[in-house]
């Protein structure tokens, strides 16, 4: 089961009325590089899983390269130091302004979820497929969150947040809970449609502009970049940003106090 | 190469199951390698910032009231220097009053006691002037008599002045 590259090729090219050949090179496939067998288990090591391992990388590697220059911070910042003091508190007031300052230590991990996701989307203006154009990533990252909903719900509210699930009438519980179930659903997949539809009109866009008649190979030059601009930076930005915030007012609606 | 834009079967499992893995992983770096020191860092510092300001905040307020008392001290100088400048000439008056009777006193002590001795004196000389004329006055009267006198009536003058002894008492 699943939906395949042709099926969302002349998915995409019925709906614009663009008769696509399966020998175009529109490719938003996560490729699966490695099949492994572990256990009787087949592990598929795909594209989304080799991205995320390198912006992984490159992520722990910036943060060490910061905690070795962490030894020469300074009383009154200089440089760089300023650069990370920045992103740090501004990671620190986002949290405390959606959470309250009780709450500030979920920066700990949101900070994380904010940077895997941020350079996830942003990876696409590099050539990698974005990890996050994969459901099987944002229904991970989501996973946590959900699991953060519930384990704040019962650790702080106790009995009550049982009972929320009969309110305002017991008749409504299979309402509620699905409506519960939702949220996950609505969050993993907000993100992965975002990413994967820009990923797709990127890629129209530039078989589009690769097959251009000579005279209008001027609209090669400028067309992607604005159009990066929009899919890759201010779509990948906000999705990420939409993505955080919703996850900890999730949260927070669920603790009791 | 195959590949897949949606899947979900159990392949999806364990790639969500992957991916999760990663993204603790990677969460659980970050945080311990950037985002707690950092914050820590930032804390402390704020920390201290708070704490300089209220230092100065106290050495301000410490500071200005200090200013007011010595401006009300320079107010008040005038006033007593003047009070300061009255009470020494007051004193002075007083010592200088003090001298003058302590000199008076004394003057009139040595005076007296001048006068006294002038006295003494005077009286000393008068009394060796009235012995030496007595012992002169007799030294001639001897001589005079010696001449003149014959030893019978030197016998009468003998008893007339033994006679006059005894009808008057000695005075002197």
């Amino acid at each position: 089961m699943g939906l395949h590259l042709l099926e969302v090729k002349s998915l995409v090219g019925h709906l614009i009325g663009w008769n696509t050949n399966p020998s175009s090179d529109l490719d938003v496939e996560s490729r699966i590089i490695e099949k492994l067998h572990i256990g009787g288990i087949e592990v598929w090591i795909s594209e989304t899983v080799v991205n995320t391992w390198i912006i992984m990388a490159a992520l722990i590697l910036i943060a060490l390269i910061f905690r070795i220059k962490m030894k020469n911070y300074k009383y009154k910042p200089e440089g760089s130091q300023n650069v990370i003091e920045l992103i740090i508190e501004s990671m620190d007031s986002f949290v405390k302004s959606a959470m309250s300052e009780k709450y500030a230590y979920f920066g700990n991990w949101f900070f994380g979820v904010f940077a895997l996701i941020l350079v996830s989307n942003l990876s696409g203006l590099l050539g990698f497929r974005p990890p996050t154009a994969d459901l099987c990533t944002t229904a991970a990252i989501t996973l946590t969150t959900f699991v953060l909903i519930h384990f704040m719900g019962i650790w702080t509210g106790k009995g009550s947040y049982f009972k929320g699930y009969l309110e305002p009438i017991p008749v409504l519980l299979p309402i509620n809970i699905i409506s519960e179930l939702a949220t996950p659903i609505s969050l993993s997949f907000r993100l992965f449609g975002n990413i994967l539809g820009g990923m797709i009109i990127m890629g129209m866009v530039y078989m589009a502009l690769g097959n251009l008649p000579s005279i209008l190979k001027i609209f090669n030059i400028g067309v992607p970049s604005a159009l990066h601009l929009y899919f890759d930076v201010f779509a990948g930005c906000i999705q990420t940003v939409i993505f955080v915030m919703l996850s900890m007012t999730f949260i927070k609606d669920k603790i009791a106090d | 190469m195959e590949g897949y834009v949606i899947i979900l079967d159990q392949h999806t499992l364990v790639l969500v199951a992957i991916q999760l893995i990663n993204t603790c992983v990677l969460c659980f770096a970050l945080s311990k390698l950037l985002y707690k020191p950092v914050l820590n860092f930032i804390n402390a510092r704020k920390e201290k910032i708070a704490e300089q300001i209220d230092s100065a905040e106290a050495r301000l307020s410490e500071a200005n009231a200090l200013k007011a008392e010595y401006e009300n001290k320079l107010k008040n100088i005038d006033a007593e220097r003047i009070q300061i400048l009255d009470e020494a000439r007051a004193q002075a008056n007083k010592n200088s009053q003090l001298i003058i009777a302590d000199a008076k006193t004394e003057a009139n002590n040595i005076h007296n006691r001048a006068m006294t001795d002038i006295k003494r004196e005077e009286e000393k000389a008068r009394d060796e002037i009235k012995k030496q004329i007595i012992e002169v006055s007799a030294m001639v009267s001897g001589k005079f008599i010696a001449a003149n006198m014959t030893e019978a009536e030197q016998q009468q003058l003998v008893d007339d002045t033994i006679s006059d002894l005894e009808g008057v008492e000695w005075l002197n």
